[in-house]
């Protein structure tokens, strides 16, 4: 049996570190190199290779914001220079990681496990190490959505709403709406809970985007953004806005 | 005004006097040959000195309002003024008020003003100036904590300008490179870990002036833009202008280097494709003007952004003060410029 084998750093060094790591292994076969997050969510998805070298640090989406964006889930070997919150998570949720430089032995150690993993699927939940490390840092700062084969990356900051609709989420910028495959609720898990609030049971709305809050009656709000769009905020939802703008 | 606490330690100390006061009183009566009931004595002495202690909170709040040494020239008259007004008014309040409730004979009121208000002015200036004493000490104490969290304060910040030196990033990205090198490339690799070294002692040196010749600062930008040129391939390119005498021009020692970790975090590294960062160094008459550029997608809420600049601002204001300044600029073509413009200086 042989495993297939994505390698994504941003640094073109630090692949070929891997590769050169791998060349020991006879049972592998890389079958992608990536330099970038949205390269990788694309390349991943796409070739859906067993397993994943990981890179945390990436521009535009890093190692995190690549998994919660990846519909195929392989194997992951996360490949850290430094994070603290990001180790904790990992020996949290058994998932192995390697530290930069990486040792040619702690390397074959992970191989080793990688391989077990792989014989015996589905051991960690990868899903819920994305969201547990959103938690730990305050929520992701970027957002990659898939619109019609492309992805693209959104600020998280520049999100005024997003809408439920099924099983898909319509989030609102300022240039217009992007809808994407999620479901509100685990979206909500990767947002920043001090920014973003549920206001409906089909609404987050960011805080930082409200412009007035007006009472109606029975304890509903009508929350108007700064956009002028104006929003319905239930009575169930209504106290940790009003503890939130507080 | 007075918390709880101390209104009743007060009290106390206002009883303990009435006390003290009276067995006085008995026993200056027993050694005539009059002994008197100790009852009495009491109840008298508790009137006696009660009426003096009523107004302890206004004479907190007069201390508190006109403390004696602040503009001591209007603020001891005051005091002085409020003494005699006080002495009026306890006799007033003990004779006139209190002494006939209880059923004890009192002398006109008037009459003992002239006859015992200087030894009760006394009394209450020595109240004035317990409690005067009693602030300054709660100020010195608050002063010297005060002055400990400042230093604890220093400390901190001292470490942590140390520890933000080297990046842990930047320096385990290295040796990842590095250990790559290794296998493919050993004289690269060599030289990746002499440049690494010569920048690390550059960063850790402790017995740097704080400003330098700006020649030794380029020496430490370029180290490290080598070394980063090494780790990101093509995707970076790179152009350190400095013309004139601009070298020997004195700057902030590692006055660059946050500049250059900043145009790489957010600009090089945060772009997927090749970007170039550009260093200008000019003089203008007795100007010095710094700048670092970079091309990169510079993103409408890139996190971050404020902290190396902050710091550099402060350092600026701390040795220059208000000749120097820091400006940011977002170029149409995109990314992100940071001009420092400090006065020109050599060596001596």
């Amino acid at each position: 049996m042989t495993w297939r084998i994505a390698i994504v750093d941003d640094e073109p060094l630090a692949r070929e570190r891997i590769r050169d790591l791998l060349a020991a292994h006879a049972d592998v076969d890389i079958v992608a190199e990536c330099g970038d997050g949205i390269a990788a969510v694309a390349t991943i998805d796409r070739l859906r290779p067993d397993a994943v070298f990981l890179d945390v640090q990436m521009p535009g989406l890093d190692g995190f914001d690549v998994l919660a964006t990846l519909e195929h889930l392989p194997a992951v070997v996360f490949v850290t220079a430094y994070d603290e919150h990001a180790l904790r998570a990992f020996d949290a949720h058994a998932v192995d990681y390697l530290l930069k430089p990486i040792d040619p032995r702690r390397f074959d150690v992970a191989l080793a496990r990688l391989r077990a993993r792989l014989q015996v699927p589905a051991a960690a939940d990868l899903r819920m190490l994305a969201a547990d490390l959103a938690r730990h840092r305050g929520g992701s700062t970027r957002l990659a959505i898939r619109t019609e084969g492309r992805i693209e990356l959104v600020a998280v900051a520049d999100i005024h709403w997003i809408e439920a609709a099924g099983n898909y989420v319509s989030v609102q910028l300022a240039a217009g709406a992007h809808v994407m495959r999620e479901t509100l609720k685990s979206l909500e898990a990767r947002l920043d809970p001090a920014s973003f609030v549920r206001i409906h049971r089909s609404a987050i709305a960011n805080v930082d985007h409200i412009a007035r809050l007006e009472p109606i009656e029975h304890g509903e709000y009508l929350v108007t953004m700064r956009s002028g769009k104006t929003l319905y905020a239930t009575r169930s939802f209504s106290p940790r806005l009003r503890h939130l703008l507080r | 005004m007075l918390k709880r606490g101390r209104s009743i330690v007060v009290v106390g100390i206002w009883l303990a006097i009435a006390v003290v006061s009276a067995t006085q009183n008995r026993v200056a009566f027993a050694s005539r040959g009059h002994p008197a009931p100790f009852g009495p004595l009491l109840l008298d002495s508790i009137l006696e000195w009660g009426s003096c202690g009523v107004f302890t909170p206004i004479v907190v709040w007069l201390v508190a309002r006109y403390p004696v040494v602040r503009r001591p020239l209007l603020h001891v008259p005051i005091q002085l003024a409020a003494i005699s007004v006080l002495v009026a008014a306890k006799f007033a309040l003990q004779l006139g008020i209190l002494s006939p409730l209880v059923g004890l004979p009192a002398p006109p009121v008037l009459e003992t003003i002239t006859r015992h208000f200087v030894g009760e002015a006394i009394a209450f200036a020595a109240l004035f100036a317990v409690v005067h004493a009693v602030r300054f000490y709660a100020r010195l104490r608050d002063e010297q904590l005060q002055g400990l969290a400042l230093r604890a304060e220093l400390a901190d910040s001292r470490l942590d300008a140390l520890v933000n030196k080297i990046e842990p990033h930047f320096l385990f990205n290295t040796l990842q490179a590095i250990s790559t090198l290794l296998q493919r490339d050993p004289r690269a690799a060599d030289a990746m870990i002499s440049g690494l070294s010569d920048l690390l002692r550059d960063l850790l040196r402790s017995d740097a002036p704080r400003e330098v010749p700006l020649a030794f600062e380029l020496e430490t930008a370029r180290r490290y833009l080598d070394i980063m040129i090494i780790r990101f391939g093509d995707r970076l390119t790179l152009s350190i202008e400095a013309t004139g005498d601009v070298e020997r021009a004195l700057v902030p020692r590692l006055v660059l280097q946050p500049l250059l970790e900043n145009a790489l975090r957010h600009g090089v590294a945060s772009t997927t494709g090749p970007a170039t960062l550009e260093v200008h160094v000019r003089r203008r008459a007795d100007r010095l003007e710094i700048a670092v550029a970079d091309d990169g997608r510079a993103e409408s809420s890139a996190p971050g952004n404020g902290v190396g600049l902050a710091n550099t601002r402060a350092r600026l204001a701390q040795l220059y003060g208000e000749t120097a300044r820091l400006e940011t600029s977002k170029p149409v073509a995109g990314g992100f410029r940071v001009t420092l413009d400090l006065p020109f200086r050599i060596a001596p």
